[in-house]
């Protein structure tokens, strides 16, 4: 076989490939063969230095193949991925409705508290008042008074102090929850 | 060898020669079969695949009244070749182990 047949061959073996990967691949081939001429080989050595046709042809597909399959597999995965999030959407829009309901008791508890921590700041006010009318008038009580005015402060202040901290922390956690929500619906993404 | 692997190997092997000079499909062949066996069909897909994933470019010239294309090494394919040298690393021992378990049985 010389050069002249053997590109006759080859472009009629690859006719199923794309034009440029054909001619890609008929301009490879056909250097090597000037090339092993240049270096001594008749024209037909050089050819059969190539080896046999069918092999040439079959790792040219194979590879083309491989490489086209993996472009598809990602093409495949997203629109499987976007079909999938579709038909979901209602349940993840459950779903979401409900975390964000677990959240807002929780805060609405943490708010009630708040509530009535200044509740009996704003007692202790009118409890130090009558504290002092009081001082004069019937000193026993007012002791009393006083006693009840230090306990539920530090009551308060300490209510709200833990009430501060709470917060933080559902804080972080509603971040969380909401950045693993995104990335449950971005899905795939991580997995490429 | 297994197959796999030499394909591994093989397109390390290219980057190596471009590593030195740019290259042109006969002399790569001839530079690297002292080393590992190696054919024209196979360092066709092999080459594709370097370019595909960026790891050479190409670019044609005229020799002898002829074009002739070149193969040049790219920043990534040479990052390539870097990071090879930790990969042999690894490769050195796992095959130790390997061998090794060969030697208790």
């Amino acid at each position: 076989m010389n050069k002249k047949e053997f590109i006759n061959k080859l472009t009629e073996k690859l006719s199923n490939l794309k034009l440029s990967e054909r001619e890609e691949a008929i301009s490879y081939y056909s250097e090597m063969i000037d090339d092993f001429i240049e270096n001594g080989k008749s024209e037909k050595e050089a050819v059969k230095e190539l080896g046999g046709i069918n092999d040439i042809v079959n790792k040219i597909i194979e590879n083309q193949e491989s490489i086209s399959k993996s472009e598809n597999n990602q093409k495949e995965r997203n629109i499987s991925h976007i079909i999938l999030l579709i038909i979901a959407s209602p349940f993840i829009f459950i779903f979401f409705i409900i975390i964000m309901c677990l959240f807002i008791s929780i805060y609405s508890l943490i708010f009630g508290v708040y509530c009535t921590a200044i509740a009996l700041l704003l007692a202790n006010i009118i409890v130090i008042i009558d504290l002092f009318v009081n001082m004069f008038k019937n000193l026993p009580y007012a002791i009393f008074e006083f006693g009840f005015v230090i306990f539920s402060f530090g009551i308060s202040i300490m209510l709200i102090l833990a009430m501060n901290m709470l917060v933080k922390k559902v804080n972080k956690f509603l971040l969380f929850v909401l950045k693993k929500f995104t990335n449950l619906v971005k899905g795939g993404e991580k997995n490429e | 060898m297994d197959i796999q692997l030499k394909k591994g190997l093989l397109e390390l092997c290219v980057l190596a020669v471009l590593k030195k000079e740019d290259s042109y499909g006969y002399q790569i062949i001839k530079d690297i079969n002292d080393y590992i066996e190696i054919s024209e069909s196979t360092l066709y897909p092999i080459l594709k695949r370097l370019k595909l994933n960026d790891n050479l470019t190409t670019y044609s010239k005229e020799y002898n009244g002829r074009l002739r294309k070149y193969y040049k090494i790219t920043e990534k394919g040479k990052k390539r070749l870097l990071d090879c040298q930790e990969d042999f690393k690894q490769i050195k021992s796992i095959y130790e182990f390997i061998l090794g378990g060969n030697d208790n049985e």
